[in-house]
This record gives structure tokens, C-alpha cells and sequence, in this order.
């Protein structure tokens, strides 16, 4: 009889577990008033127009962005020829590469982060080094392991290709075309790039520079159209806004949205996630492993030092702004509690952007999520965020709430493809 | 006539001069260690996250004497999540009526933030602690 009782015990608390884990609760019958406000905060609607460039003149002019379009593809760029931005931010990824870490002329030591909506992003790079799209695009030209090349022969490929050659002069006015070049030379190169840069004089290497500039102010202009379109989880937030009572339309299954309502609730994923671009574009860190084979990054604290000593940033002599306009520059916060930040990446199309996070060290959806819920201890500094304790049947429901911000890009589809010629 | 001027007069007494701060009441106040009121007013009215923006902050003493030529410096973070904030705000200049501009002001999350404002007035040291709510 004893035994009986224990057995039946035993299925019961069994049966219990099993169900906590894994049985949904159903979804309440409406949003409050906080969390219809967090889900309109978060919809592609309220997404502002564009923010201004102040230190790249060129960034919304059309003759630009097709110029950095061309140079965007193109694999000429490179020092073996095989290399171009598009090699590791692939428009059928959402302009990233589907690697760990980056292949351009050599293993890269980051994963290649999306470029989409970026634009609003007072920062790039996962450590936030530079302070604009157009100082970025300019790095990996001469990154040894990225594009490889240098701006002495980026300068020769605009004199003496001519269709960029004509390009380059609608769009800045002149290409300086009597400087007397040597066959590769560059500040950041190698011993010989190095040496037969400070061979050049003053006059010619200021100009080589300001060309090298202006090849990244053309892809920055042509990466401002990158910007996402209208998801399943938009048309939800639509129909919400519109009328509170709305549970579930066909746009978000039930699952999806109790995995919402753990989002902007239980998970707070939403504190970093926010606004239409589900980013803060700030940087946090969050205890992810080191990239293995790499020392624990230092993030932020290191970024914003390199940012600020870049000649290509916002105050510096190839800048289109004035001081005044510098202000990110100027107020951003360098303090210890940036060791080991990275920047939060926007989550939209993010079905499409894995592996994941600063190295890629996590493959899955499933596995970042895990990772938040345990939230473990950071390898350099401390973690900001605490576990979660989530039930496995809300860690699915808030996967399947983040497959509902796919979507095609809002972006004219040619640009989403190489040039034909 | 009389009851007009009379009016005009009072608008004029209490108006503070300069500023967008002006026309309306401010966005955050508290009182400082001191029992100086200090009283916030934003360029950015509701304060909203994500957006670079600037204050102007005000200091009154217990007499309603405006607080003028003090050294201003703000700090401030989010206790819940153990870190600051992510820029470095700073007074840049001080205008008529007792304003201090305050530059370079964001906030990248929702939830309990806490700013400090310190005051250095003739070699006394007084600070205020803005408890509030995105």
C-alpha cells in the first residue's frame, strides 16, 4: 500500500516538474498600459528619420552613395584582389558573413556585425573605436588581415580607373592626379608601406589622406540605405497600438507573444534592447567568454581611448564638422566600468546573423539565451546583467518572439546586390 | 490699470531670465545635503532614452536666492545594474538668471536612474541626489 502511495507521489511530482518547465501559462487578456507603451517604443514606426552626418558632407547625396555602392563590391580594393567590404557583410545576411570570426585576407579576430540600421549608431565597432561610418569603412582598406591594401594605392585605383575617376569628381570636385607616388605607402602599414610614406612629402600625403577619406565618406553614404523593413512583430505592435485588446493576431502566434511579454518584462531584455532598433547602440558587458585563443577584451574602455586619438574621427582635420558638432566625441565616458563592454547589437533579422555576439563564441539563438539566463561571471570586470530564471517553455517562447524580427530590408533591392559591370 | 501693472510687475518678479527654462516648470528637483533646492529642465521634455541632449540646472537657496558662480558637476548611474552613465556630462557655461548648462546628457536604458549633482561653493561642498524613473 506504502508503496503504491510513494509511486503515485513520485508521478505526481514528476508530472509537476515536467509541467512547470514545460507548459505554457496562457497569455493575459491585455497589455497594461507600461507594456503597450514598451511594445510601441520598439516598433519600426517610431523609427526617426535618419540622423545627420555633420562630419561627412557627402552622406545623403545620391552621386555618393552610389560610388561607395561600387566600392562597397568591389573586390579591387584589396591587396590580393579577392577582398571587399561585401566579403564579410553579405546582403543575403543582412551584411554579415555567417563565420565566428571574419575571413578577409587572413582570419579576422571579430565577428562582422550587421550593417543594418547602423547608421544610427553614434559608434562602431564592437569596442566603439571609431565615431563614424565613414572612419570605419576606412580601417579595414588597410587592415593586413581585412582589404590589405593602402590609401597610396587606392588613390592610384581612382586616377587611373575611370569610371571612378568620374565618379570621385561629381561627387568631391577634383582628383588630385599630378602627385608623385610611390607603389604602396601607408602610416599604418608595414616597415616599407611605413617608410615610403614618410618619404612622401606633406602637401602629397595630406592629399593621398584626404582621397583615402573620402572613399569612406562614399560608403558611408551608400551604407545609410541599409535600414530594415516592417517585421511580423511591427504589424503586431500596429494592431496593439491601435486597439489594446488585441491578444493575437495572425501576425505572432501565442507563443511569440508571451515571449514578448517576457522580453519587455520578466527577461528585460529590453533595457539594452530598446527603441526601434532593439539597441542602445551603448556598450555593456554581459560575461561573455573571451574569443578562444584571445586574451578577455577590454571593449569600450579601450575603444573610446582609440577613438579619440584617430585622425579620421569627428575633430580631426578630414572631418566635415565643426567642434561643436563633435559632442558624442566630446562627452563620451571612459570610466573602469567600461572593461569588457561591447556594443549591443541591434536584434532585427537576427535569425539571420548568427553565430553570435563580439567573436561569435555562441552559434545558436538557444545557447544566447541560455548564456543570459545564467548569466555567469565575467572573465574581466563584472557582468551587469543577473540570471534570469526562466522556465525552458519561456526561454522557447522568447526565441520564438525573436524570429519575428526577420523581414526583407526596407532598402531599393539594388542596392542589395553587386553592380553588373 | 493699476491692477494690470500690478500684473505685469508680478510676471516680470517671477519669470527667471534667459533660458528654456523660463516658460515652464522643471523637469526633476530634489534638495541638496545643504538644503539647497536644485531644479532641472531639460532640452529634451519629456527626458527620453537614446537621445544626446543638454539640461539647464538651477540652484536656489533656502531664501530663493539664486545660487550663482558655484563649481557644477554631475554623476550618476543606474544602481540597479551597477554602472554609470554613458557619457560624461559637464557644466560648459552658466547663463543670466542662474542657469548651468549642463551638456552631453543621455540615457541608454528604461528603468531607475540616479544623478548626482555636486556644488562647490566657496570652499563648501554640497551635493544632491536626483532619484527618477525612464
Amino acid at each position: 500500500m506504502s508503496k503504491k502511495l510513494l509511486t503515485i507521489a513520485i508521478v505526481l511530482i514528476a508530472s509537476g516538474v515536467t509541467a512547470w518547465n514545460y507548459l505554457p501559462l496562457p497569455n493575459p487578456a491585455q497589455w497594461t498600459e507600461a507594456e503597450i507603451q514598451l511594445i510601441d517604443s520598439l516598433s519600426l514606426a517610431n523609427l526617426p528619420l535618419i540622423p545627420p552626418d555633420p562630419s561627412n558632407a557627402v552622406a545623403d547625396l545620391e552621386q555618393a552613395a552610389e560610388l561607395g555602392y561600387r566600392l562597397f563590391f568591389d573586390t579591387r580594393l584589396s591587396s590580393d584582389g579577392n577582398v571587399a567590404c561585401a566579403t564579410c557583410h553579405q546582403p543575403e545576411l543582412m551584411f554579415t558573413d555567417g563565420l565566428r570570426l571574419s575571413m578577409g585576407a587572413a582570419l579576422g579576430t571579430r565577428n562582422a556585425p550587421s550593417l543594418v540600421g547602423i547608421a544610427y549608431s553614434p559608434w562602431f565597432y564592437w569596442d566603439g573605436r571609431k565615431d563614424s561610418q565613414w572612419a570605419q569603412a576606412l580601417a579595414p582598406l588597410e587592415a593586413e588581415i581585412e582589404h590589405g591594401s593602402d590609401r597610396v594605392r587606392l588613390t592610384k585605383l581612382m586616377q587611373t580607373d575611370s569610371p571612378y575617376a568620374a565618379l570621385y569628381q561629381t561627387v568631391f570636385g577634383s582628383l588630385p592626379v599630378q602627385l608623385t607616388l610611390p607603389e604602396s605607402a601607408s602610416p599604418l602599414g608595414n616597415r616599407t608601406q611605413q617608410a615610403a610614406w614618410k618619404a612622401m612629402d606633406a602637401p602629397t600625403r595630406r592629399a593621398v589622406s584626404q582621397v583615402f577619406a573620402n572613399l569612406g565618406k562614399a560608403i558611408a553614404a551608400y551604407q545609410r540605405k541599409l535600414i530594415p523593413g516592417l517585421t511580423a512583430f511591427d504589424t503586431y505592435a500596429a494592431a496593439v497600438i491601435a486597439n489594446p485588446a488585441t491578444r493575437q493576431p495572425d501576425s505572432l502566434s501565442a507563443s511569440q507573444v508571451a515571449g514578448l511579454r517576457i522580453f519587455i518584462g520578466k527577461a528585460q531584455c529590453v533595457s539594452c534592447h530598446n527603441g526601434p532598433l532593439f539597441t542602445n547602440s551603448e556598450f555593456h558587458n554581459t560575461g561573455v567568454l573571451a574569443v578562444p585563443g584571445q586574451l578577455p577584451a577590454m571593449g569600450r574602455y579601450d575603444g573610446i581611448r582609440l577613438a579619440r586619438e584617430d585622425p579620421f574621427n569627428c575633430t580631426g582635420e578630414f572631418s566635415d564638422a565643426t567642434a561643436s558638432d563633435c559632442i558624442e566625441l566630446r562627452f563620451a565616458a571612459d570610466s573602469n566600468d567600461l572593461v569588457g563592454a561591447h556594443k549591443t547589437p541591434t536584434l532585427r533579422n537576427l535569425t539571420l546573423t548568427a553565430p553570435y555576439m563580439h567573436g561569435g563564441q555562441i552559434d545558436t539563438l538557444r545557447q544566447v539565451l541560455q548564456h543570459y539566463n545564467d548569466a555567469p561571471l565575467s572573465m574581466l570586470s563584472h557582468n551587469e546583467a543577473k540570471p534570469l530564471g526562466l522556465r525552458p517553455v519561456e526561454l522557447r517562447q522568447l526565441e520564438n518572439f525573436l524570429t519575428s524580427l526577420t523581414a526583407p530590408l526596407a532598402t531599393a533591392k539594388r542596392w542589395l546586390r553587386a553592380p553588373a559591370d | 490699470m493699476r491692477f494690470r501693472s500690478i500684473v505685469l510687475l508680478a510676471i516680470i518678479l517671477t519669470t527667471p531670465a534667459g533660458g528654456v527654462a523660463a516658460e515652464r516648470s522643471s523637469d526633476y528637483s530634489a534638495i541638496s545635503v545643504g538644503g539647497l533646492q536644485i531644479e532641472i529642465f531639460s532640452t529634451l521634455s519629456p527626458v527620453a532614452i537614446n537621445q544626446i541632449h543638454s539640461w539647464q540646472i538651477r540652484i536656489t537657496d533656502d531664501r530663493k536666492q539664486i545660487v550663482a558662480n558655484a563649481q557644477v558637476s554631475v554623476t550618476g548611474g543606474m544602481p540597479d545594474h551597477n554602472h554609470g552613465l554613458p557619457t560624461q556630462p559637464q557644466v560648459t557655461s552658466q547663463l543670466e538668471g542662474g542657469f548651468y548648462v549642463l551638456e552631453g546628457v543621455r540615457f541608454h536604458m528604461p528603468g531607475r536612474w540616479q544623478i548626482i549633482v555636486s556644488i562647490k561653493l566657496a570652499g563648501e561642498e554640497d551635493r544632491a541626489i536626483i532619484d527618477f524613473q525612464l
